[in-house]
């Protein structure tokens, strides 16, 4: 980590450890997003780790299909499923903004995790 | 072997979410302002972050603190901050103005504020101003619709009236001007008060009664000028209020009978009842002196009607002239012919005209021999019967169904048999009365017939049982003989029902199924002491109790299935012999 000249540049310019995490049920999206963020960031030549795939959370509800109790005890099974992808950056903070800001995907939630600050 | 150096800590770091916000109307454009997604922090920290903490919408709401950035801009931003700050309009503090750079702020204790390594030194506390400053008109127009001077700009929730042809039209209110109005005094014009002395007896609400009634509120023509009232609108509340008028014209008065009576001193019965209807016409007719004096004649008089009215007129104008011989005669004339009691046809017996030589009474008879005497009136009042029984002769007389033809020809000739026979001698009709004539009803004419011939029974259903009878040798033979040598087979399984005992193990044939029911029913029979379990039977008697119950169901089902094979057997029996006698006519199922 490079240590933080008290310089109105460098000040502006510190470098944090910063971790993006990104979650979403649909895995297209949340690929395309990361494929876009990792991509912005090497065009700015950052140091990026990723994307690392959290294991799949798998929420499962398991419900009679028949409104009253009468029939076959048939049974449905729906499950939803949340994708994880995280993603680790080198970089001053207003660089992540701006990269952040450009990808939009609609159902992929983004969070921003700077460290020392 | 110590844990790994972690990526990020958790502690010493700032999370971000990416959120969607909607687009204000400030003007303030956000960037990536297409959707309008910003950063919010959510780990609950105020560090600055350069590039999230602007956008950050927390920290620019609750102007809380945040870490320094530099000495140089510190200054501007301090100076231009402490002039547009929000709270601009508090009180001043002592505490706050002096040149401490850890200066109190209200909100200082709310607030923690974190150790972060690179920001902990000198880092000051600023009031943060929220948003842009509203403008000075702004400002104003929020206090004088009455909104708190918060910064918030209530504006942004009000509609213009009458703005995009909403239908609404301005108008401004009557604002309750303070400074113009006076105290709310009422004035009374108690000039005709009468001041009674305060009695033990009499109530308060008497008192007040009395002060009340005679007192009037007088308008003050400054009140219309308060209240902001139009002049027309007040004047015409001030006549409606005056009482005077009310007493007027506009009130029916009933009492012109009064009125009229009063002017009739000393009478007595005017003033007592309610005056007639002929008091009201005499009222109208004449006021005269002379009114008076036929209102006394009238009342002397019990019965009075329209009639007299006219008769009194005429006295009224005769009364002025001197009264003539003619005049009393032409009274007792009207008197007479006019009076009431009087009822035409009335023969009084002081009447001397209506009078005969000869008592009333003899004439008793003349009217009903008037209507019996046929030469008068013919057959007019004849009625049917009479005329037959006149004329014995002719049995078949009418009959209820009269024949107009018969009648007439019967009125002749009972007027030839009259005129010989005396006129006096009067046709005697005698009717049957009801109870001596015969009259047949349906209980007479039931009660003519014999119990003796018609037994009266109870009815009953047929019964079927006298079909079959006791089979022995003897009606086997008799059937025989009866049918002619053939026995008839009936039934579903066609089988010789005649010959088939009613009762199994009667009969010959019967003996078979005897033979086998009687196997089962004897032991039930013999057996018909059933074992009953008694009390503290020993588990052997228990067991031999049930044993015996076994075997006499074991016994029961075997007889029950012997049975049922030998009906079966029976029937195929039959069948075979129906097939192999003859003619094939005969259909079996």
């Amino acid at each position: 980590m490079k240590p933080g000249k008290v310089g109105v540049e460098e000040a502006i310019e510190t470098v944090h450890r910063i971790r993006i995490t990104l979650s979403s049920k649909n895995v297209k999206n949340l690929e395309k997003v990361c494929a876009d963020l990792i991509k912005g960031a090497k065009d700015k030549r950052l140091k990026v780790k990723g994307p690392v795939r959290m294991p799949t959370k798998v929420l499962h509800i398991t419900t009679r299909k028949s409104p009253c109790g009468e029939g076959t005890n048939t049974w449905d099974r729906f499950e939803l499923r949340v994708h994880k992808r995280v993603i680790d950056l080198h970089s001053p903070s207003e660089v992540v903004k701006q990269i952040t800001s450009i990808t939009i995907e609609p159902g992929v939630e983004v969070e921003v995790t700077i460290a020392d600050v | 072997m110590g844990k790994k150096k972690k990526f990020i800590e958790k502690k010493k770091s700032a999370t971000f979410a990416l959120v969607y916000k909607e687009a204000t109307d400030d003007g303030n454009e956000e960037d990536g302002a297409g959707t309008g997604r910003i950063f919010t922090r959510i780990d609950g920290g105020f560090s600055h972050v350069p590039g999230f903490s602007e956008e950050d919408p927390r920290s620019q709401l609750h102007g809380y603190a945040y870490g320094e950035q530099g000495e140089e801009e510190e200054e501007e931003e301090e100076e231009e901050e402490e002039d547009l700050s929000m709270f601009a309009d508090a009180e001043e503090e002592d505490t706050e103005e002096t040149g401490d750079e850890n200066g109190s702020h209200k909100f200082q204790t709310a607030v923690k504020r974190p150790q972060s390594g690179a920001n902990s030194s000198s880092s000051r506390f600023r009031d943060r101003r929220g948003g842009a400053a509203l403008p000075d008109h702004v400002r104003k127009e929020l206090v004088d619709l009455g909104f708190p001077d918060d910064g918030y700009d209530y504006l942004q929730h009000m509609r213009k009236i009458g703005a995009a042809g909403v239908g609404a039209s301005f108008v401004p209110t009557n604002r309750l001007q303070l400074d113009r109005i006076r105290t709310d005094v009422k004035v009374y014009d108690s000039s005709r008060v009468a001041v009674n002395l305060v009695d033990e007896t009499t109530d308060e609400q008497r008192l007040i009664e009395a002060v009340g009634s005679s007192t009037r509120p007088l308008r003050r023509p400054a009140f219309v000028e308060e209240q902001g009232l139009d002049p027309e609108v007040a004047a015409a509340l001030a006549n409606s209020d005056d009482g005077s008028q009310f007493d007027s014209c506009d009130e029916l008065e009933d009492d012109f009978v009064i009125h009229a009576t009063e002017n009739a001193d000393g009478d007595d019965s005017a003033c007592q009842e309610i005056p007639k209807r002929q008091d009201v016409g005499i009222h109208k007719v004449g006021n005269s002196n002379g009114h008076r004096e036929s209102v006394e004649e009238e009342r002397e008089g019990e019965e009075e009607d329209e009639e007299d009215v006219h008769q009194i007129a005429r006295k009224d104008t005769t009364r002025q002239r001197c009264i003539r011989l003619l005049d009393e005669q032409f009274e007792s004339l009207a008197l007479r012919e006019y009076d009431d009691d009087m009822l035409p046809g009335d023969f009084d017996e002081e009447d001397p005209e209506a009078r005969g030589h000869a008592d009333i009474s003899q004439f008793d008879d003349v009217l009903s021999e008037f209507l019996a005497d046929s030469n008068i009136h013919g057959d007019k009042y004849k009625t049917p019967a009479e005329t037959t029984s006149s004329r014995p002769s002719k049995s078949s007389g009418p009959a209820l169904g009269i024949r107009l033809e018969a009648c007439q020809e019967s009125s002749h000739a009972s007027l030839d048999d009259v005129s010989d026979t005396s006129e006096d001698e009067l046709v005697i009709v005698e009717e049957e009365s009801e109870d001596e004539r015969s009259n047949w009803d349906c209980e007479t004419v039931v009660s003519t017939l014999s119990n003796l011939d018609n037994h009266p029974g109870k009815i009953l259903a047929p019964s079927k049982s006298n079909s079959k009878k006791q089979l022995t040798l003897g009606r086997v033979l008799e059937e025989k003989e009866s049918n002619g040598g053939v026995i008839r087979l009936r039934g579903r399984h066609h089988l010789p029902l005649d010959l088939l005992p009613e009762k199994p193990g009667s009969t010959l044939i019967g003996e078979k199924f005897k033979g086998i029911g009687k196997t089962g029913k004897g032991d039930k029979e013999s057996g018909s002491k059933k074992p009953v379990s008694r009390v503290g039977e020993t588990p052997e008697e228990h067991k031999l109790r049930k044993a015996a119950v076994k075997e006499q169901r074991r016994d029961a089902r075997a007889a029950k299935k012997a049975l049922k094979v030998c009906y079966r057997d029976e029937s195929q029996r039959a069948q075979h012999g129906a097939a192999n006698t003859g003619p094939s006519g005969i259909h079996l199922p």
